[in-house]
């Protein structure tokens, strides 16, 4: 089993490497150079052509920014699944993405006076609290509708989230209809997703969320296994559950909101990472958070890779994609949970 | 090992138990019996932990049960539940590996692993292990998470406390007494173990002594031939008895109706 | 976690030598900032300014356009998409010397971004009136350092001069269609709104601002003289017949003469150098 588990480490790695070395080479611009010249010039010479401004500003940020992105909303997907003790527990489904998204448009709109006046990083900084403020919102309100006594009723979960996303949705579109302030995009970016906008800051940023929340919930592994058993079970294991619980929700919020304020949605990714880990590796979950992190990377990786080459000089939103690589992934788990039920 | 003054526990307005005293001691194998909404399982709940009460003293081991850490306890104190999970998506020996889980931070020694394997073969769920969990039968479910808390006391500590709340329920005739034994080994080993059964023929034939409970109270706690009286029983479960002894070993035993 | 550490550790190393001023370039020139604006590969985002550029001469040496940008109808320009969605890359793969848009339909993240290589860019306010278009092909002129652009000015005050007042004004309502479930009118705010007055008529939608559903109450309480669609707008709901069928249309004064006009989709609201050809033309046409 360790040796199952590590070959699938070692081969995802080694995909999420080649995957990141194509898309380096991949896009609307050719290179003149090979990539490591390029690189190699430009610590020579401190600074940029043409070749290595595209390289070093806009394709490795914003493949950092799909890594990082993918990588978070797995690892957020599956603790949330541990959370609710369902596989359809993602943070799409639930209305956090949504919740996100709100204030993340709501604070473009009615903060923009301070927004301008704030360097860039800071800006980015108060965008990501607001946005963790609006999922942590709905991610508790989502928990208190959908669970009592330990126990998750899934249909209000799903109901919940679906609610949420309308509403959101609806106030959302609403923004962009009225507002003219630039800096709130199109409805498309929020409701698809987009990482053209990736650059260092908000990686730096995204980074240091997306590892700090990440190293917190590796740990959580053996917690999750043990609260299949039952809240009170897993209790008489020594795990402090209700400190378990607020971690992950905080945690899970904080990671979503960060990569989805400068991003906007990207769905499915941690629905259907987890899901096809866990026909490998059951609900092991000391298995399936580091493993869906990788995976998810990888995946978020190709799709975005494809997104800004299929149809040069444009992009398909990355949305597009990841709900055609999802979608047929969903329905195979409607129809297994519909087998269960018989 | 275990001494308990004046505990209560109510929900809204109506107490689910009511001025429990009890004083346990090592080695003790008690079974808690009673009828139906007595309090046996609450009582239970409340030593495990589960549920808030109140109570002027709970001593665990010469020290307050209070004080002990939430990660120290489960070495010292284990729970079987009545009611286990329908589902869950692990293999059959991670599931019991989770009895484990106290004593490891991520990976599990091999000394766990072999822990796992002989309470398996001593709960006969080794050959399971190729099974999904959800299609096992309710026994062999049980059997399992009887593993579990088995692997999950096994350590150099002494006097440790088990709590079964019915763990006998939908075993077969073998696999209960087998059970009982597994159970009586453990407290022979200088450790309690407090047994929730509905059983009042086992509940005599293993018990060092006998909880009886009725409408939230302590009925009587004594030996099971001093506790096992015709009048007493058939006054606490309503319904007339017969009490015997038994053939080989003079225990009572009880026939209804 | 090795893999985000290993990763981290580079993106610092690459991060921290970045504080240094970036410069323009062509291929393997250092992007260096240049105050003199070369005229020799241009991007052009959008359509009045891809005409006023050709207008200028300088149709040859635009080398990307937007989907606005019609006409010319040769232009050998490579068709970057709306706008808002095209990519830094894109734009930077075609090696443009300059690239000039209007300021509202700019990306701001794209604006960052080409700030950011100091690829130069002009950015204009465009505004739907004469005056801004005249102003737009000013700017466009002195920022190029191009002397010629005074007779395009000349030719819009001309054309427009040449448009008599109607005795009575007709009521034009504009409909945007793409496709039959997709109708909106024009109302204040609009270039459509604009043209309309200065063709001399009513814009039968003024109650309203910016673009809103058509409704078939809206259509009886202004009942039109004359609608005016873009081309393929009456092409994407099958033409007029396709628009009689529509809820409302035939009980308009429009409707029932059957007076429908339509005109190139840039051309009639592109607010370019053709604007004084544009006014004239909807002027005739809803005679």
């Amino acid at each position: 089993m360790k040796k199952k588990i590590a070959v699938y480490k070692v081969s995802f790695f080694i995909i999420l490497l080649v995957a990141l070395v194509t898309a380096l080479y991949l896009g609307a611009y050719d290179f003149n150079h090979s990539v490591f010249e390029i690189v190699r010039t430009y610590f020579k010479t401190q600074t940029h052509t043409a070749d290595s401004f595209v390289l070093i500003e806009l394709r490795i940020p914003r493949i950092l920014m799909a890594i990082l992105t993918g990588a978070a909303l797995s690892i957020c997907g599956t603790s949330l699944q541990g959370l609710f003790k369902n596989p359809l527990a993602s943070p799409d489904l639930i209305g956090i993405t949504s919740g996100a998204v709100l204030f993340a448009a709501l604070t473009i709109v009615f903060g923009s006076s301070v927004m301008h006046l704030l360097p860039p990083f800071l800006r980015y900084i108060l965008l990501s609290i607001m946005a963790f403020i609006g999922a942590l919102l709905t991610m508790w309100f989502v928990y208190k509708m959908a669970t009592s006594n330990g126990k998750t009723h899934i249909l209000i979960l799903l109901l919940s989230g679906v609610a949420i996303t309308a509403l959101t949705g609806a106030v959302t579109g609403f923004l962009t209809y009225i507002s003219t302030e630039e800096e709130l995009r199109n409805i498309t970016f929020w409701s698809l997703g987009s990482l053209a906008g990736s650059n260092w800051w908000k990686v730096c940023l995204v980074f240091i969320v997306v590892a700090l929340g990440s190293i917190r919930l590796l740990t959580k592994g053996k917690i999750l296994n043990a609260l299949m058993l039952g809240e009170k079970e897993a209790a008489h294991l020594g795990f402090d559950i209700e400190k378990t619980k607020r971690e992950i929700i905080i945690i899970a919020s904080l990671m979503v909101g960060c990569v989805v304020a400068f991003n906007g949605t990207i769905g499915f990714v941690g629905l259907v990472v987890p899901y096809i880990l866990r026909f490998v590796f059951n609900s092991n979950y000391n298995i399936l958070l580091p493993l869906s992190m990788i995976l998810g990377a990888v995946v978020l990786l190709i799709a975005d890779t494809i997104s800004r080459t299929i149809v040069i000089p444009a992009e398909l939103p990355i949305g597009i994609l990841t709900a055609i690589m999802g979608a047929p992934v969903f329905i195979s788990i409607l129809i297994n949970y519909k087998r269960k039920l018989k | 090992m275990i001494q308990i003054h004046d505990l209560n526990f109510k929900v809204k307005d109506r107490f689910l138990l009511q001025n429990i005293n009890v004083e346990i001691n090592k080695g003790e194998l008690i079974a808690i019996v009673g009828p139906n909404g007595a309090g046996k399982s609450t009582f239970l709940s409340c030593l495990a932990n589960e549920i808030v009460y109140t109570t002027k003293h709970f001593s665990f081991k010469d020290k307050d049960v209070k004080s002990y850490k939430k990660n120290e306890i489960p070495l010292h104190r284990a729970k079987f539940s009545q009611h286990q999970s329908n589902e869950i998506n692990l293999k059959n020996e991670e599931i019991v590996l989770m009895g484990r889980y106290p004593y490891f931070k991520t990976e599990a020694d091999l000394s766990d692993l072999e822990i796992v394997e002989k309470w398996m073969t001593k709960t006969e769920t080794s050959h399971l292990t190729d099974r999904e969990y959800e299609q096992l039968s309710g026994g062999e479910k049980q059997r399992l998470h009887l593993a579990r808390v088995f692997a999950q006391l096994e350590n150099n500590i002494e006097n440790k406390l088990l709590l079964l709340d019915e763990p006998l329920n939908n075993l077969d005739v073998a696999h209960q007494f087998k059970t009982l034994h597994l159970i009586k080994n453990f407290t022979q080993n200088n450790n309690t173990a407090l047994v929730v059964l509905h059983d009042l023929n086992i509940a005599s034939q293993f018990a060092d002594r006998l909880i009886l409970m009725n409408q939230s109270c302590i009925e009587m706690f004594d030996e099971p031939k001093n506790v096992l009286t015709q009048e007493r029983i058939s006054r606490v479960y309503k319904y007339p008895c017969i009490i015997t002894p038994h053939p080989e070993n003079q225990q009572p035993i009880i026939l209804f109706g | 976690m090795k893999k985000i550490l290993t990763v981290l550790t580079l993106a610092l190393v690459v991060a921290s030598c970045n504080k240094k001023e970036n410069t323009n370039a062509i291929t393997d020139g250092p992007l260096t900032e240049t105050t003199v604006i070369k005229t020799d590969r241009i991007i052009s985002l959008n359509g009045a300014i891809t005409e006023t550029l050709a207008a200028l001469n300088e149709a040859e040496n635009i080398v990307g356009k937007d989907v606005t940008s019609t006409f010319p109808e040769n232009l050998m320009a490579t068709d970057l998409g709306h706008v808002r969605s095209i990519t830094a890359e894109s734009i930077l793969a075609l090696q443009p010397s300059v690239v000039i848009g209007t300021s509202k339909d700019i990306n701001p993240n794209l604006n960052d971004q080409l700030k950011k290589a100091n690829i130069s860019l002009i950015m204009i306010d465009q505004e739907y009136s004469v005056e801004g278009t005249k102003n737009l092909i000013t700017s466009i002129a002195t920022k190029l350092k191009k002397d010629n652009y005074q007779p395009l000015l000349d030719n819009i005050s001309t054309k427009i001069a040449t448009v008599k007042p109607f005795d009575k004004k007709p009521k034009i309502l504009f409909i945007y269609a793409r496709g039959a479930g997709n109708l909106m009118v024009a109302g204040t705010g609009t270039p459509l709104h604009s043209m309309i007055e200065l063709a001399g008529a009513e814009n039968a939608a003024a109650a309203l601002t910016d673009f809103k559903p058509l409704t078939p109450e809206a259509l009886l309480t202004t009942n039109p003289d004359v609608i005016l669609m873009f081309e393929k707008g009456l092409q994407s709901i099958g033409g007029i017949d396709g628009l009689l069928k529509i809820e409302g249309i035939s009980t308009t004064n429009a409707g029932k003469n059957k007076k429908v006009v339509t005109m190139d989709g840039q051309f009639l609201s592109g607010f370019g150098p053709r604007l004084g050809d544009a006014v004239v033309e909807l002027h005739n046409k809803i005679k």
